[in-house]
């Protein structure tokens, strides 16, 4: 039972940025999501990503690159968002 | 001496994933409401964090435990402002 509910959080931070990169590709935004909480997100993917790499903890690879590629598409948009801005500010 | 730059990785790694969720719940917080936040990242968050939590209770004393309850911390922030906006 103990191992499934860890399974369960595992998945659900996997993917989470999922919900939130499909939802900011279908309204083109993401204005709401704050630039550090992106940076951190992927730092976390990144560095983690390496340290499972080195360490061959191959199990939480996925979660961490499915957790990365998501908020890749978030960053994406926000800075699409960005430069947008910036033009309608000029 | 690449073992030692690969453990700080790790660290950065999970420095990095236990606070991310701090500076959108501090923003939730300030304003009352969540703003372009999707529903399914809120609640995947919020049970990830939960359940994860859960998960590493018997073992308390590891870094984990304080990783994941930090995380539920901002997690149910988010989740309280995302589903009962401040009037």
């Amino acid at each position: 039972m103990q191992e499934l509910i860890g399974l369960i959080g595992s998945l659900c931070f996997a993917f989470s940025s999922w919900p939130q990169a499909y939802y900011s590709w279908r309204t083109k935004s993401a204005k709401g999501i704050k630039w550090s909480f992106i940076f951190l997100w992927l730092s976390g993917s990144f560095f983690s990503t390496i340290y499972a790499l080195y360490y061959q903890k191959y199990m939480l690879l996925p979660n961490y690159l499915c957790g990365g590629a998501g908020t890749l598409i978030v960053l994406y948009i926000r800075l699409k968002e960005y430069k947008r801005e910036r033009e309608a500010e000029r | 001496m690449i073992e030692y730059l690969i453990d700080v990785c790790g660290w950065i790694g999970a420095l990095s994933y236990s606070i991310y969720s701090i500076p959108q719940a501090i923003d939730a917080m300030k304003r009352g409401y969540t703003e372009g936040l999707s529903t399914g990242m809120v609640l995947l968050l919020f049970f990830g964090a939960l359940c994860s939590l859960i998960y590493i209770l018997p073992n308390f004393s590891s870094p984990l435990f304080y990783n994941f309850s930090i995380s539920l911390m901002a997690a149910s922030t988010i989740f309280k402002y995302h589903f009962f906006p401040r009037k």
